[in-house]
């Protein structure tokens, strides 16, 4: 695999992890070293087997549907950088993962979020 | 669109629909917390929700069995494995920093939904997959603010997502299909259906096709929280990709796909952002789950207890009992009205009469619902209940006067209706001796009624008849007191 500064740049931009030009061009060496070592594990002959982390289990393996403990709301809010009344209060942000420069968003109306896809 | 020249090329919209279904487990996909709609924010939170470190997910019988009993009843295959995979991306509302999800061994493949075209022909909407995953907590932003509140109870929630193809060529397609789908789930038990509550939501995907080989860029509508308003957002997105394909040349080609808001209060939707490609999500296999093998055995005994489905359903009402259209729509509203009908008309003495059935559930059952706001299972009357009255009816015990009457005390008692007319006597006044007496007495308190029917004027006739009731208590034959008044009026 091809290691080069825009991929740094690319995966650092989706950790949300912020590098200086000094700093990229130091980590995509070194990355490159890492996967270079990596890609070695590749040569080993694994025959036909199918990838697998563990063993499957069949649905007698899987948890009942039956409730167990909560945690504290108390403790969550108090772990949480800021909170109002029950909930936990972060920047506004915008549905989807980030706007884009051209969005507008529906202003004085109150919307809800559902990030799933 | 039909004030377009000519030469203006013509376009079809093709839509594919994204639904999330919440299945109805008492618990969350991979965590014992419980959940349900409506609790105190951020109540329903445990470790593996928090995504506090060392927590790990395990997964919920009960959210694969109600996955498999929806895809058995969308026609789907379901897979001998299945894993679950990380869906990375960074939101206030999913505390692990990823969803777990299913990328390439859904639990679901294939199937579809018979649905009505728009000339009333049916037509399946095909399915591409559907697969379990949880999801996020709930966000609300404020108005004109810079902060956005967060509850994480929906966080870990099972989801089951439905995929379709692009099958849907109009809102009212995508209506009809979602209103299907919600029946089906309201059938199967496996979810509540309800996109006000946000347990069935709805992403349409949507494009317009020209005829001279254009193409507009995919949109993705989000946030809609009716299905009405899913037309809604068709439409509006079919005239404004149409508006910029042949004012602007917009296309797939030159212009990125993207996701896009509906605003409710203005009726239109609005851009929120260009997508990021699939590949940036970086899936990866969940390394805390282990794959999941499906036995053939299971499987079956889960299509075994399926239920008959409510397209079938009306369809065997129209055929077998000879309903109306609309009497099977309404009678197949949903298990628990069809249940009721098909209990009433299974009689003791083999079944009653299907229409006399109908009339009485259509007619009092469901008025009396709607005056006092009331659910069927509500109700403290029986279909056993309601049998009998129809059976008591149709035996000439009781004239449809006093069939009403018990109606409407035993829907609120429950009490039976055999007993009661034994009891209190409210058997049908047949006895000829009886009614002439009734009916004399009717004539002679009005004479005026009497002339005006002798002199040519039959309206008259309905106040002595009325009369003779009123002197049998409203119990009299009604047959017999016609016939009786008509013979002594001469």
């Amino acid at each position: 695999m091809d290691i080069d500064e825009d991929l740094v740049r690319n995966v650092a931009q989706l950790a949300r992890l912020e590098l200086t030009d000094d700093e990229v061009h130091a980590i995509a060496p070194q990355l490159a070293r890492i996967f270079a070592h990596v890609d070695k594990l590749q040569a080993v002959d694994v025959g036909s087997h199918d990838p697998a982390t563990q063993a499957p289990i069949d649905l007698d393996g899987l948890r009942d549907d039956t409730v167990g403990e909560t945690l504290d709301p108390r403790a969550i809010l108090r772990n949480a950088p800021a909170h109002d009344g029950a909930f936990l209060v972060v920047p506004r942000f915008f549905d989807g993962d980030e706007p884009s420069a051209e969005s507008s968003a529906p202003q004085g109306s109150a919307s809800e979020g559902n990030a799933s896809s | 669109m039909s004030d377009t020249p000519a030469a203006t090329p013509t376009g079809r919209v093709l839509i594919g629909v994204e639904v999330h279904l919440q299945l109805n487990t008492k618990t969350k996909c991979f965590s014992p917390s419980p959940y349900s709609f409506g609790a105190e924010p951020n109540t329903q939170i445990d470790p593996v929700v928090m995504g506090l470190p060392g927590a790990l997910p395990v997964l919920n019988r009960e959210a694969v069995r109600l996955s498999i009993r929806t895809g058995l009843a969308l026609g789907c295959e379901i897979a001998e494995t299945t894993k679950w995979d990380r869906k990375n991306y960074f939101y206030p509302d999913l505390p692990k920093g990823y969803q777990i999800s299913q990328f390439d061994q859904p639990l679901c493949v294939g199937g579809g939904i018979e649905i009505d075209d728009d000339e009333g022909n049916p037509k399946i909407v095909r399915i591409t997959r559907a697969h379990l995953e949880e999801d996020t907590g709930k966000s609300t932003h404020d108005e004109g603010g810079n902060k956005s509140r967060v509850d994480l109870n929906r966080a870990g929630a099972p989801l089951l997502e439905i995929v379709s193809e692009p099958d849907i060529n109009s809102a009212g397609e995508a209506e009809r299909y979602l209103d299907a789908l919600r029946e089906i789930v309201a059938f199967l038990g496996t979810s509540d259906g309800n996109m006000q509550e946000g347990n069935l939501r709805c992403e349409p995907n949507i494009n317009v096709i020209f005829d001279d080989g254009g193409k507009t860029p995919i949109v993705e509508v989000k946030n809609i929280n009716s299905v009405r308003n899913v037309g809604k957002a068709i439409e509006y997105e079919t005239e404004r990709q149409t508006r910029a394909y042949l004012e602007q040349g917009q296309t797939m080609a030159n212009t990125a796909r993207s996701t896009r808001g509906w605003d409710d209060d203005r009726g239109v939707t609005v851009h929120q952002r260009y997508k990021e490609s699939a590949d940036d999500y970086r899936y990866f296999p969940e390394p805390d789950l282990p794959a999941l093998t499906i036995d053939r055995a299971s499987v079956e005994a889960e299509r075994a207890a399926l239920p008959e489905l409510p397209r079938a359903r009306r369809a065997r009402y129209r055929e077998a009992y000879g309903l109306s259209a609309d009497d099977a729509v309404v009678l197949t509203g949903g298990p628990v009205i069809s249940a009721w009908f098909e209990a009433t008309l299974a009689g003791p003495a083999g079944p009653r009469d299907a229409k006399t059935v109908t009339n009485w559930i259509q007619g009092e059952l469901l008025r009396h619902l709607n005056e006092h706001k009331m659910d069927l299972a509500d109700v403290a009357l029986s279909p056993e209940g309601l049998g009998e009255i129809v059976d008591l009816l149709a035996a000439g015990t009781i004239n449809p006067r006093t069939a009403k009457e018990l109606f409407r005390e035993v829907v609120e008692s429950g009490a039976s209706p055999t007993a009661l007319v034994t009891e209190r006597g409210l058997g049908q006044v047949s006895d000829r001796g009886a009614v002439e007496d009734a009916v004399r007495a009717a004539m002679e308190a009005q004479p005026k009624a009497v002339e005006d029917v002798r002199g040519g004027n039959p309206k008259a006739r309905g106040r002595i008849f009325g009369e003779a009731m009123k002197q049998l208590q409203g119990r009299g034959d009604p047959k017999l007191v016609g016939s009786v008044l008509d013979e002594l009026l001469g």
